[in-house]
């Protein structure tokens, strides 16, 4: 029998790992109370092990400071929480890399009860927007989970896999609208016969998502509380977990009702709460502008107006919002389409790709004859380099623009700026723009000449993207050939290799709750 | 058609025709292109603003769309530019290479502002422009020092670098001490014991007598290497060079506690005991004001100043036995010849009795033998029978 390979959709809120049945369909996996959504909250414990999910998050209310959320807006870097803190429980520092470690190893738990055997190979997708930190992060994770990552994929690419193959091969150009918990990825792709699907273009924002209309429906609440009560929800901790909480559900609720209403609690005395559809839509106002702004951005990215635009397909839980919908239907001009389940068709979608990738899908499927998706580099890849002799007018000369279909290699020769040089300093910069401030350093290196060179001396520059959007960079002397340096992109929140093997010690030995 | 003006961050001037240009329109503008290319500019710097760019990156884009919006605005439905709004680049000022006499301040200032990156920056370039002089290759080395010292320099490869600059500064200008000592920090950063304490030999010659903050690093590499004396040695060197440098202190003392004292613990000879009880004076002397380097001492001073203590260690009923029979003109030799020193009777253990048992009883001599209690020969004894 062959091996199992799942899909996981590791996302800001919420997780689902879903695998191919025997007759080719993917579908999403129950844990054992029957839950095939697992909310992405880790509790750590005083004594015990770990919890992940539901129960996690309640405890969040009775142990605010020992329950993660929202980690995977930190991924590749030293933390999540917006104060830069340190989340750190009895001593312990928890990476975002380790807690969403955590969530993986309690996915593999589900997958592994519901299988009855082992399950060690999984795809896992990422945000379109995640840049190269990230993307190794959620590799991280996953090894510490015990886990052996086939690849990561798009979350937009996942859920049009799904759908595409659910809705039997439609064509043309689709526009993906993922509005998750915590990020908006907006992608366009070209979807060809057979199924083969061309990413040509992604953008968005990585840090607007549902979890950002719960904070507005929060603060709305707060003001309430404050007006009737005379005392800030923030005043007590088991009020403000609770409106959380019920912000959440009116969020929800006011995707088909046109009013929802809650009590909260206020000085210790009962406050209604009413929101209508319409006061969220105001207040929803200013980020429909910068909706319009990411979708259109991404249209004209990959060439195209928005007429050209032949689908558009709403992902992600927050996608119900009506408002956002009618949005998109009158910038577009089509009737948006919905992805058969929001919430589990990413992972669905990885779930196929694993089914494809480790050659389980049964060889006759449609699945195991789409070609492998083509991706596209998400951010433009580039080095620091002078316009002239004058030092201080460095800037970004792009190698591998965004949107460039991956795995890219590319490579450029450049010229040293002074007589006697002995050293070359390369740095490997993500993003577009040719302004350092505007990109994201990813690494530099020192290369020694073997002897002083003169001035425009040739030094080639390769810069690669490979399949699985990890990137390197390389200098070589343009005329001898020898290698000078590298780039060993090392992010600042990628734990080194001493705490990994630690982590995965640590949760190869526990069961998480 | 190029798309230049779309990265143009601010426009050349308030005049009609600048502002048209700020948005790739020349004059006289279609209303319709001109709507495209704000809202595609726009568009532009709203990706500038979310996605992944250096932390000044975001402000500095939340600013352009700010701007895109007042000249929008001015062009489309006649709103005055505020005052504020102009105009001339205030980034190109910021460019500007920073003369060679202003480079130490320069760099000094930006770095008490907390802006390594902009820190670096400026020395890199004033690095690539004055490639004659050893200032740049020392603030750039200085730099990486204080990004070192401040935890938020960790590459090997950075500090390498940093390193290879202050060598080249050292070897054109060996008088200067603060080169000395940020070489010696990278050292420390980079673990290359033998190459600080020949660079100490060489600061030595260089200045007559190497800086204290390099002599306190020495004093970390002998001590643990294991060479006590010359270690104590540099460290008395080193506080007496410069005895307001409370983080050195700090920093040597511990280095005398991990490396000198708890490696003597536990006492096995009188003279284990004086070492230790020079040892201690040296720590407690290099401790002295600064509370955190105090506080780890104080448990090793108690130690010391009661571990050659004598304690009667013999029995209690012979020595009353002996004492009534000889109308208690035995009582003084007796107490003197069955006395023991108190590091004795803890390193004979359990079986020292009740003694023993005083002697543990003290908190202080706990906390000295933290991480050293399994070292007493009876240690293994205790924990087979628990």
């Amino acid at each position: 029998m062959s091996e199992r390979v799942v899909g996981i959709d590791l996302g800001t809120t919420n997780s689902v790992v879903a695998f191919v049945n025997d007759t080719g369909v993917a579908e999403a996996i129950p844990d054992e109370d029957g839950a095939r959504i697992t909310p992405s909250a880790v509790q750590l414990q005083a004594d015990g092990d770990p919890v992940v999910g539901a129960l996690a998050r309640q405890m969040a209310v009775v142990e605010p400071d020992r329950v993660a959320q929202a980690f995977k807006r930190g991924m590749g870097e030293r933390t999540f929480l917006p104060d830069e803190r340190a989340f750190t429980v009895d001593g312990k520092t928890w990476s975002p890399e380790e807690l969403s470690a955590v969530v993986l190893k309690k996915l593999r738990q589900v997958a592994e009860r519901h299988f009855g055997e082992s399950v060690t190979k999984a795809v896992i997708t990422v945000p379109a927007y995640f840049g190269d930190a990230e993307r190794k992060a959620t590799i991280a994770a996953g090894e510490i989970a015990g886990l052996d990552v086939l690849s990561i994929i798009n979350e937009p690419t996942a859920a049009a896999i799904a759908h595409g193959l659910d809705s039997g091969g439609e064509t043309g150009l689709v526009l993906v609208f993922d509005l998750g918990g915590g990020t908006l990825d907006v992608t366009v792709m070209e979807v060809s016969t057979g199924g083969a699907l061309n990413v040509r273009s992604t953008g968005g924002d990585h840090q607007f998502g549902g979890v950002d209309f719960d904070q507005m429906i929060l603060d709305r609440m707060d003001e309430t509380v404050r007006d009737e009560a005379g005392a800030a929800l923030s005043e007590n901790p088991y009020a403000l977990q609770d409106a959380k909480a019920k912000a959440e559900e009116i969020k929800k609720e006011l995707s088909t009702k046109a009013s929802s209403t809650r009590p909260l609690t206020g000085a210790g005395r009962p406050v209604m709460f009413t929101l209508t559809r319409g006061e969220f839509e105001q207040m929803l106002a200013d980020h429909l502008a910068e909706i319009d702004d990411h979708v259109l951005h991404a249209i004209e990215e990959a060439g195209l107006t928005p007429q050209q635009i032949d689908t558009v397909l709403m992902v992600g839980g927050s996608a119900r919002i009506p408002a956002f919908r009618e949005r998109l239907q009158k910038l577009v001009g089509k009737e948006p389409q919905f992805t058969r389940n929001l919430d589990e068709d990413v992972a669905r979608g990885a779930a196929l790709m694993a089914a494809k990738t480790s050659n389980t899908a049964d060889p006759r499927s449609q699945l195991a004859r789409m070609p492998a998706p083509v991706d596209v580099a998400s951010h433009g890849l580039g080095v620091t380099t002078s316009r002239s002799q004058n030092p201080v007018d460095l800037y970004n000369s792009l190698l591998i623009p965004a949107g460039t279909p991956v795995p890219a290699r590319q490579e450029e020769t450049f010229l040293t700026m002074h007589d006697g040089q002995r050293q070359l300093l390369l740095t490997l910069n993500e993003g577009d723009s040719d302004d350092l401030d505007l990109v994201q350093e990813l690494g530099e290196s020192v290369g020694d000449f073997r002897k002083p060179v003169g001035r425009n001396h040739p030094v080639r520059v390769v810069v690669e993207y490979t399949d699985q959007q990890l990137i390197r960079a390389s200098a070589f002397d343009g005329e001898t050939s020898e290698f000078l340096c590298n780039i060993e992109v090392k992010p600042e929140g990628v734990i080194d290799d001493e705490a990994k093997r630690q982590a995965m010690r640590y949760l190869s030995k526990i069961d998480v709750g | 058609m190029s798309i230049d003006w779309i990265d143009q961050k601010e426009p050349q001037s308030r005049s009609y025709d600048d502002l048209l240009a700020y948005f790739g329109v020349t004059p006289p503008p279609d209303d319709t292109v001109l709507g495209e290319h704000i809202g595609r500019k726009r568009r532009k710097w709203r990706s500038y603003e979310s996605g992944r760019n250096k932390k000044k990156g975001r402000p500095q884009a939340t600013r352009v769309l700010e701007r895109i919006q007042q000249i929008a605005e001015a062009l489309q439905r006649n709103v005055p530019l505020p005052d504020e709004a102009v105009i001339f680049d205030d980034e190109q000022l910021s460019a500007t290479l920073v003369p060679l006499d202003e480079l130490w301040e320069h760099i000094d200032g930006l770095l008490q502002q907390g802006d390594l990156d902009g820190a670096l920056d400026v020395a890199r370039q004033g690095r690539a422009a004055y490639q004659d002089s050893w200032i740049p290759l020392a603030v750039y080395g200085y730099a990486i020092h204080v990004g070192v010292e401040a935890g938020q320099i960790a590459q090997p490869a950075l500090i390498a670098d940093g390193l290879r600059s202050l060598e080249e500064a050292l070897r054109q200008e060996p008088g200067q001490q603060v080169l000395w000592e940020s070489t010696g920090s990278l050292l420390d950063g980079l673990g290359r014991d033998d190459e600080l304490v020949d660079l100490a030999r060489r600061a030595t010659g260089a200045l007559g007598a190497a800086p204290p903050s390099l002599v306190g690093r020495r004093a970390k590499v002998l001590l643990r290497k294991g060479d006590v004396e010359e270690g104590l040695k540099d460290a008395v060197r080193s506080f007496s060079g410069a005895p307001d440098d409370l983080a050195l202190r700090g920093v040597v003392t511990e280095a005398i506690v991990t490396h000198a004292l708890l490696p003597m613990l536990p006492l096995n000879s009188g003279r284990q005991l004086q070492r230790y009880t020079e040892a201690v004076t040296v720590a407690a002397w290099c401790a002295y004001g600064v509370p955190e380097a105090e506080n780890l001492v104080r448990p090793h001073r108690l130690w010391a100043a009661k571990a050659g203590t004598r304690l009667f260690a013999g029995s209690d009923g012979m020595r009353t036995l002996l004492a009534v029979c000889t109308l208690f003109l035995s009582l003084l030799p007796h107490n003197i010849l069955s006395a023991k020193p108190a590091w004795k009777i803890l390193h004979n253990g359990p079986e020292e009795g009740w003694r023993f048992r005083q002697v543990m009883g003290s908190s202080s001599v706990i906390e000295a033998h933290l991480g050293r209690m399994r070292q007493f020969p009876w240690s293994a004894a205790i924990e087979a029978t628990m």
